[in-house]
C-alpha cells in the first residue's frame, strides 16, 4: 500500500501548482481528468466483456498519471490491484468487484476536488 | 527574438494539456499531438528547436520507430523521451541516441522546463561552429 501522507482522498494543492495558480486552468485540467476517467469506466467495461485481462492493465496503467497529480492514493491503490489482478487467470469477478470499488472511491474523491476548488476560488 | 518550437507528442490529453500550459508560460511555441504518426507526418514538413515525446505504455513500436521519428525530426534536433515502463527505459537507456535524454513519468515539469531550455541552448551553441 502506497504511503497516505493524508485522509483526503484527493488533493488539489500539487496540481494548483502545476497551474500556477491559475482558476480557469484549473477547472479545465480537472475536467480533463475527469473525461480520462470516464473514458477509462468505458473502455474496461468493453474489455470485461471481451475477458481481455491485459488491456483491462494497461487502460488502468494509463490513468495513474492523472490520480499521482490529484495524490489520490486510495485510488492508485486499487489501480495497483486491478494490475494484479489481472496477471492471474479467471479473475474476472474480482476485477469487477474492485472497479466498482474504485468507482465509489473516484465519486469521493471528485466530491472533495470539487470541494477543494470551490474554496481555492472564495 | 523568435520564440523556440516545441513538439510535444503526448496520448494523455491532461499530461499534454499541463505540459502544453506550463511550456507556453515559459515562452515557447507548442505544437501538440495524441497520435504519434501524425506528429511524425508534421516534423517531417517543419522543423522544430525541441521535441518532447511522451512514450505510450501501451502502444510502444521499439527502438526503430523512436530512430524513425529521430531520422525525421533531424539528428541534430533534440529530443526528450519520457517512458513510465521500466523495460522501454532499459532498451531506451542501451539505444545512445543522439542529442536524446530519456526521463521517467510522471514527469517533473519544473524539470522539464529547465531541461527544454538547456537542451534548445546548446543545440543553438554547438550549431553555430557548423561549418
Amino acid at each position: 500500500m502506497r504511503n497516505q501522507k493524508t485522509l483526503r482522498h484527493a488533493d488539489i494543492s500539487k496540481l494548483r501548482n502545476e497551474c500556477l495558480g491559475d482558476r480557469e486552468y484549473l477547472n479545465e485540467i480537472v475536467t480533463l481528468l475527469n473525461e480520462n476517467i470516464e473514458e477509462f469506466y468505458e473502455n474496461v467495461e468493453i474489455y470485461l466483456k471481451a475477458k481481455d485481462r491485459f488491456a483491462i492493465s494497461r487502460s488502468a496503467h494509463k490513468i495513474k498519471n492523472g490520480l499521482e497529480m490529484i495524490q489520490a492514493h486510495g485510488l492508485l491503490d486499487y489501480l495497483d490491484m486491478i494490475q494484479k489482478e489481472c496477471q492471474q487467470l479467471d479473475t474476472f469477478q474480482n476485477i469487477q468487484f474492485l472497479i466498482d470499488s474504485f468507482k465509489t472511491e473516484y465519486r469521493m474523491a471528485f466530491d472533495e476536488l470539487k470541494q477543494q476548488i470551490e474554496s481555492f476560488h472564495d | 527574438m523568435t520564440k523556440k518550437t516545441i513538439l510535444l507528442i503526448e496520448e494523455d490529453r491532461m499530461v499534454s494539456s499541463l505540459i502544453g500550459f506550463r511550456l507556453k508560460k515559459e515562452g515557447f511555441l507548442v505544437q501538440a499531438f495524441s497520435n504519434e504518426k501524425q506528429a511524425v507526418n508534421t516534423a517531417a514538413e517543419n522543423s522544430f528547436d525541441l521535441v518532447v515525446y511522451g512514450l505510450s505504455s501501451t502502444s510502444f513500436e521499439g527502438i526503430q520507430f523512436i530512430e524513425k521519428v529521430k531520422a525525421t525530426i533531424g539528428m541534430s534536433t533534440p529530443l526528450i523521451l519520457a517512458t513510465s515502463n521500466k523495460q522501454q527505459l532499459i532498451t531506451l537507456n542501451k539505444s545512445q541516441l543522439p542529442n536524446t535524454t530519456i526521463i521517467q513519468k510522471p514527469i517533473d515539469l519544473d524539470n522539464l522546463l529547465t531541461m527544454s531550455t538547456q537542451m534548445i541552448a546548446e543545440n543553438q551553441n554547438s550549431n553555430q561552429y557548423l561549418p
